[in-house]
Formats: structure tokens, C-alpha cells, sequence
């Protein structure tokens, strides 16, 4: 599994469609990268060796209008291809960025617009 | 299954060592775990009072998770989000685990609510699952959910 390239993509975000000023909505985000710990276990024993580099997504980060909302620092421990839900209270329209960072200095990033639009 | 405070810290010890031979411990989380006694657990965490209702957090694990490799955590508090008191961060910790932290979330007060949702990998057998929850006033509060891993992920 370690030797094949596995896609990397920008984040896919997503929320609700109608939206008013001062709800506070969940945001859901789509990884699509790879999540290799780099850990085997050796032999029958449930201890575990590096046996490999370790590749994954390492920092998601997200602004809205240029202001932080939050940070989710992870691990190796992240799943492949995390699905990552989180909340954003709308007090007005904008542009929300994810910002996607892996261990090796990969960055993923992409944007959308929210409106209140009720 | 019900954890005192004297098992919690056993398991940061254990969990610690582990953590750090593998070099996955970030800095401030290793800082965190190496300072259990100002971790605040709750008394009786079928009958939170005071301050536990709004810090301890509501870890929501399957009792049982197949695949070990996208393990759901979601993971809220019930506490405010303004300007001056506010939930800083939710860590997400499996002590046994070769790679003990699963995240941490950090929260503005535009976050909204202190809550959040992805998936994490976890090796096999039955364990806790932490949640370290820091407020920018009340300080550190943990909760905890038990899982059974069936098929190991790391």
C-alpha cells in the first residue's frame, strides 16, 4: 500500500444552503490524501517498529474573511481521506479558506463563498 | 466502565514513554499529559455538577468499530464561545495506542460551539478514549469513552 501513489486533492467543502445572520452552521470538509504511519508491528507481538516515512495531512486550518476560525493539528493517526466536520457562527457573507498542510510541507487549499441568504 | 483519576494517570505515564520512543508526542500535548493534576475529571460522570456540566466533554465513540483505520470521533462541549471565555482546544488521546494523540482542535470564538467530527486510526483491543478539553478561565478538563477495536489500524 506504501508504494502506490494515492490521489491528493484539494479540500471539498461543504454547508448548508440557507443560512442566517448569527446561525452558527456545521462545516463538513473532505480530505483526499493519503494516511501512511509508517509503523509495523513486529512479528506476532503487538509492539510496534518505523519502518517506513510517515505521510499525512498534519494541520488543517481555516479563516473566514481573513480571520481565524480554527486549527486541527493531527497525527499519523488520522484516517485517509478524513471527512472533518466543524462549526463556523455566520455573522455576515464571505469566504471561508481551508488550508490543508501534510507533514512533508504539502499545501492543499480551497475556498467558498457563504451568504446569508435568510 | 468507570476510571478513577489513579488509573488516568498510570495510563499517562505508560502512555507518555510509549508516545515519545516513537517521537509522535507534540511538545504541548506531552506538556499537557506530563501535568495530570491540574486535569480536572468529573466526580461522578453520570451526575455532572457545577462546572463539570459545561467542561466535561460529551465523546460520542461506536461501542464497536471494525476497521480500525477510520475509527468516528465526534466530540462536543456545552459551553460558550465569547470573546474572553471560550474552549481554546479539544485533544483527542488514546493512550495505549502507539500514536497516543489522535488531534487536537483548536477553537476561536467565531468557531461558535466547541464541537468537532473526523475519523482516526486506532490499533486493536478495548480502550479509553480521552477528550483533554482547555478553557481559556476554567483550565483542563477531561472526559473519557470506551471502544472496542476489532481489526487494528495503525
Amino acid at each position: 500500500m506504501a508504494g502506490r501513489r494515492k490521489k491528493r486533492k484539494p479540500p471539498i467543502i461543504r454547508f448548508p444552503k440557507s443560512i442566517k445572520k448569527g446561525e452558527v452552521i456545521n462545516v463538513r470538509v473532505q480530505g483526499k490524501y493519503p494516511s501512511i504511519t509508517g509503523l509495523s508491528t513486529i512479528g506476532d507481538t503487538d509492539e510496534f517498529m518505523r519502518k517506513e516515512p510517515a505521510a499525512y495531512l498534519n494541520e488543517m486550518q481555516v479563516t473566514f474573511n481573513g480571520k481565524e476560525v480554527c486549527t486541527f493539528v493531527m497525527s499519523s493517526a488520522v484516517s485517509e481521506d478524513p471527512r472533518i466536520e466543524f462549526p463556523l457562527k455566520v455573522e455576515q457573507s464571505g469566504t471561508i479558506k481551508v488550508r490543508f498542510e501534510t507533514n512533508k510541507g504539502e499545501v492543499f487549499e480551497s475556498t467558498a463563498e457563504i451568504k446569508i441568504n435568510r | 466502565m468507570k476510571l478513577e483519576r489513579r488509573d488516568f494517570v498510570r495510563h499517562v505515564s505508560i502512555g507518555l514513554f510509549t508516545a515519545s520512543m516513537f517521537g509522535v508526542v507534540k511538545p504541548e500535548l506531552s506538556a499537557a499529559m506530563a501535568l495530570p493534576d491540574d486535569i480536572n475529571m468529573a466526580k461522578d460522570p453520570d451526575n455532572l455538577q457545577g462546572l463539570e456540566v459545561s467542561h466535561i466533554p460529551n465523546l460520542k465513540l461506536p461501542m464497536v468499530a471494525e476497521d480500525g483505520r477510520v475509527v468516528p470521533i465526534e466530540v462536543g462541549v456545552d459551553h460558550p464561545m465569547e470573546k474572553d471565555h471560550f474552549i481554546k482546544s479539544i485533544t483527542i488521546i488514546v493512550l495505549d495506542d502507539p500514536i497516543a494523540s489522535k488531534g487536537q482542535f483548536q477553537f476561536t470564538p467565531l468557531s461558535g460551539k466547541p464541537y468537532f467530527k473526523f475519523q482516526s486510526r486506532m490499533a486493536s483491543g478495548t480502550i479509553p478514549v480521552y477528550a483533554l478539553v482547555e478553557c481559556s478561565k476554567h483550565g483542563r478538563w477531561v472526559g473519557h469513552s470506551m471502544i472496542r477495536i476489532v481489526g487494528g489500524g495503525c
